[in-house]
């Protein structure tokens, strides 16, 4: 029984949840990692939570994980990791992953909780007596967040958008440059 | 200093695009909307960040990725009919060895019933014997 809710969970939320995980984390095989420990987690307790609280429960543990591993990425603050991830990322086929990098870029400039926060609301569709179920919180608390972190993410949003124009503006100089 | 002009209604706007609000809630904020040019301007920032978020194009999970779940945790718990069996086959081993033991020496204190209480020929200390003699 709880082999084939486990089967149907994992159909279900493997590629929703993996897509969290690379929009945070940025990296397909720190994702990966972490999609198979909340799998595996979820799994040992299945048989102790509700059948309802098992996508809250699954996106907690992923986010609790990832956070520890952005800790420590911030602690060890080591470039050659950094730049390695990068790479492994930007290995994919390039302009779909263009907007992808933006929008995880973005995403990442937000506290864990307010990329949490935007992907069950926008990408998961949950509305806010769920993602308040998910958090242990409020409704109006999910609201005003929601609102705060809209707005946030507006400002990074326009200081991309910034910056794209100013390296397009060096592009043309420098190819004006050379002629 | 220039203070940034709000409007009270800005707070319910997320939750309005979001479909979250009552229907009178709602009836009442897009009236308010349409008069209101602090809110039009919001609802456009609003809708540029979910524009920007909707470009996300979904990748695919590893491929395998599902199988090789399903395999790891399904090898870590044994089915309880399984454990069942493998319980009862131990069990059952450990009985059968002690029962064969048991005949075994009874055969062999037998045969050598003549002697009194000399083990037989073929017991481990009598195979051992000629060793630890020399």
């Amino acid at each position: 029984m709880i082999e084939t809710k486990f089967e149907i969970i994992l159909q279900e939320e493997s590629k929703k949840l993996y897509n969290y995980l690379l929009k945070i984390l940025r990296n397909p095989e720190d994702a990966e990692d972490i999609l198979q420990e909340s799998f595996i987690i979820l799994h040992k307790k299945m048989a102790a939570i509700e059948e309802s609280s098992y996508k809250g429960y699954l996106y907690k543990s992923a986010y609790h994980k990832a956070l520890n591993l952005i800790k420590k990425r911030n602690k060890k603050n080591n470039l050659f990791v950094k730049n390695k991830n990068m790479e492994s990322y930007q290995s994919e086929p390039v302009e779909e992953n263009q907007v992808n990098a933006l929008i995880s870029a973005a995403l990442s400039k937000l506290k864990p909780e307010e990329a949490l926060l935007i992907e069950l609301q926008f990408y998961q569709k949950l509305s806010y007596q769920e993602i308040a179920k998910v958090l242990d919180t409020t409704e109006s608390a999910v609201d005003s967040k929601l609102v705060r972190t809209k707005k946030k993410l507006k400002k990074i949003i326009d200081e991309q958008k910034k910056v794209q124009e100013t390296e397009a503006k060096v592009v043309f100089i420098n190819r004006g440059d050379k002629k | 200093m220039k203070q940034k002009a709000e409007c009270s209604y800005e707070r319910k706007l997320n939750a309005y695009i979001a479909g979250e609000l009552s229907e009178s809630k709602h009836n009442n904020v897009q009236k308010h909307i349409s008069r209101c040019h602090l809110c039009q301007n919001e609802i456009r920032n609003l809708l540029q960040v979910d524009d920007f978020l909707d470009q996300y194009t979904e990748e695919e999970v590893p491929a395998g990725f599902n199988e090789r779940m399903l395999k790891s945790v399904s090898s870590t718990k044994v089915n309880p009919l399984i454990r069942k069996i493998i319980d009862f086959s131990i069990a059952a081993s450990i009985v059968l060895a002690f029962t064969a033991g048991v005949v075994l020496s009874n055969d062999l204190y037998t045969e050598n019933s003549d002697n009194n209480f000399t083990l037989g020929e073929n017991s481990l200390y009598s195979y051992f014997e000629g060793d630890l003699d020399a």
